[in-house]
């Protein structure tokens, strides 16, 4: 049941209305029945995998939370977590490990073994098993206790629009929502979570499902290496960029109808895309923007434990790599993934370093700075010294410690005095060490204008090298990006990418506002009636074909 | 009330920051930039975030805290939560 499908707005309408309908408890069971009918639609058999992993999970964290022993809640962690990432391993890397044993097989008689052989891998895996994960890490960290109530921790891990393709969630921030479940639904809540599912629907169906045919197109001919001579210079590049937005708007799509659909049931999901292509600073920005919930477990379970504290910008260096290579890995097992995450990870720690080295000439700045000006006061209050009583502004208060004034020592109208030139000083200093900052390192200031252009096509050149499949392939591809070779200019795609951008511009612009006027009141204005009316009509005009399903499940 | 809150959070925020970034306690003032005057990445004010999370039992976004410039930003998030 694909969320572009008219049986999940079926689904959830009736979700919804029975959902509020209920009183607080059945509501529980509510959720939990269709969480499980929802995933039982995909295939049957995996609900069984999903009942599996959330009984040992809870048991281990109960377990856990009971015992004060560290041995025993360490050896209980391992079962979590080796249980979970076996199971995840066996269907995702199955396929690694096939042709081996085939051929072991074979070699001691077993000829027919292919068939018994096929594993399929069952969809939403790897982002339940990291909800579920975070949860025996953290009841094991002690940063959450374990939840006694079986339902809602069945709740939490199932909760069908989280289910398929995240954004991941954390007990932390859900398992108190499903706990206290809202008594009724909120008038603002509702208004954002029906407009949230409305943009989802438009991100998938008139953006990334309208661009898709004509991408594929283009990148198909670096499949195999037996196509024609190549798309040409201008229609390659116009291609990469358009396939930024199409699968950028196909995961936040998926995302923002999730978030929606939960909103109307009264439940917040955390962020997942946070406009990473038109926001984003720089390119570790928009690895903070871009399935934000992935790369936050990422992150808080991989690279902070790693990379520690204190241990310079090398180490951090190596982290950074390791983690986008397990990220890789995590989205396909292919050696184009692999590579793709050690790129990555150079790539951000050049940033890192960069940006390290600007903040510490900014530092010395500001410490020299505060030195002359400690100096120069110096001065200034051995000349008072000779010239006492007189207390000029701007000198010889400096060195009486805030603490000191208006102390037994001294006198009322003294220290009233020495706070008012204090607080000259302190401005003075201040300004001067900001006017120092400033001269040492301050960004251009075309930068603001020229950074999305780069993370653009940062973002586009790293999405070239995973999008045909095979190391070699990608060469091809990049060869080509890389000399230009004339050839017609593709209208079609070319139409297509501005009608795009065009869109990912005024979308990203209108999420912003969302995001500023969450829970508040925001009245439909007249421009944006009009333009959710276009976008009806757009929906409609590029739903014409059969649904295509969203990028994580086009396996 | 609400000063004597923001003074408690500003005297963990320096706790939490001296542990985590190893600086001295005077540098890390409302205005003190996070990243350029303590040498803050985001990991870093995610670990102080998360040090503030426990003890004022406030919930704080990733994407609060990617939005931080200074020390006062912070402690005006916790307050905001806590209050």
């Amino acid at each position: 049941m694909a969320f572009n499908s008219f049986q999940y707005a079926a689904f959830l309408a009736l979700v919804v209305f029975g959902y509020w309908a209920l009183p607080r408890h059945p509501r529980k069971l509510l959720l939990l029945s269709a969480s499980y009918v929802f995933y039982a639609w995909v295939d049957v058999r995996f609900t069984a995998i999903l009942m599996a992993t959330t009984l040992i999970d809870f048991g281990v964290a109960r377990w856990m939370g009971r015992s004060a022993d560290p041995r025993l809640r360490r050896l209980l962690l391992t079962v979590s977590v080796g249980s979970n990432l076996l199971t995840l391993a066996f269907f995702k890397y199955f396929d690694w490990f096939r042709v081996p044993v085939e051929t072991a097989l074979e070699t001691i008689g077993f000829n027919e073994p292919r068939v018994a052989l096929v594993v399929v891998l069952p969809v939403g895996i790897s982002f339940y098993t990291f909800s579920t994960l975070s949860y025996t890490i953290d009841v094991y960290r002690r940063e959450i206790e374990p939840t006694p109530s079986l339902i809602d921790f069945m709740v939490f891990i199932s909760y069908f629009p989280h289910l398929l393709a995240g954004p991941i969630i954390r007990a932390k921030r859900m398992l108190p929502q499903i706990v206290d479940l809202p008594t009724s639904p909120k008038r603002e809540q509702m208004r954002e979570g029906l407009e949230l599912i409305f943009i989802g629907l438009f991100q998938k169906v008139a953006i990334a499902d309208a661009l898709s045919p004509a991408t594929a197109q283009v990148f198909s001919q670096f499949g195999d290496g037996t196509g024609p001579a190549g798309p040409g210079w201008v229609n390659l590049w116009v291609a990469t960029l358009a396939a930024v937005i199409q699968f950028t708007f196909d995961f936040a799509g998926y995302s923002n109808i999730a978030r929606g659909s939960s909103k109307l049931l009264g439940i917040e999901l955390p962020y997942n895309f946070r406009q990473p292509l038109t926001r984003s600073r720089n390119f570790r920005d928009f690895w903070r923007r871009d399935h934000m919930t992935m790369m936050a477990w990422f992150r808080d379970y991989l690279y902070r434990p790693l990379r520690g504290r204190g241990r310079g910008w090398a180490w951090s260096a190596v982290c950074l790599c390791l983690v986008f290579a397990l990220s890789g890995l995590w989205h396909d097992d292919g050696l184009v993934w692999l590579t793709w995450g050690f790129v990555m990870g150079g790539v951000l720690s050049i940033e890192l370093w960069v940006s390290q080295r600007a903040d510490a000439r900014r530092r010395a700045a500001r410490k020299a700075a505060r030195a002359r000006a400690r100096a120069e006061s110096d001065v200034g209050e051995a000349g008072d010294a000779g010239n006492a009583p007189g207390l000029e502004e701007g000198h010889g208060a400096v060195s009486v410690p805030v603490a000191d004034l208006g102390g037994p020592a001294g006198t009322a109208l003294e220290s009233t005095k020495a706070r008012s030139s204090l607080g000259i000083v302190r401005r003075r200093d201040r300004q001067s060490e900001e006017l120092a900052v400033a001269s040492v390192s301050r960004l251009p200031s075309w930068w603001p204008v020229v950074a999305p252009v780069y993370v653009f096509i940062m973002v586009a050149v790293q999405h070239a090298w995973v999008r045909t499949g095979s190391v070699e392939s990608s060469l091809r591809l990049y060869g080509q990006l890389a000399w230009p070779r004339f050839a017609p200019i593709d209208q079609n795609l070319l139409m297509l990418f501005a009608y795009a951008l065009f869109s990912l511009i005024l979308l990203d612009r209108r999420e912003a506002e969302i995001e500023r006027h969450e829970g508040k009141p925001d009245p439909l204005t007249l421009g944006r009636a009009v333009a959710y009316g276009a976008m009806v009509v757009l929906i409609v005009v590029f739903s014409g074909q059969a649904p295509v399903p969203f990028v994580y499940f086009q396996i | 009330m609400s000063d004597e809150l923001r003074a408690q959070i500003l005297t963990a925020v320096r706790e939490a920051a001296v542990e985590v970034l190893d600086c001295d306690a005077d540098e890390v003032t409302p205005d003190a930039n996070l990243s350029e005057t303590l040498d803050a990445d985001s990991i870093d004010v995610i670990e102080i975030a998360s040090t503030l999370e426990r003890q004022f039992g406030v919930a704080i976004e990733d994407h609060e805290v990617y939005d931080l410039s200074t020390v006062g930003e912070l402690v005006e998030l916790v307050a905001g939560k806590k209050e």
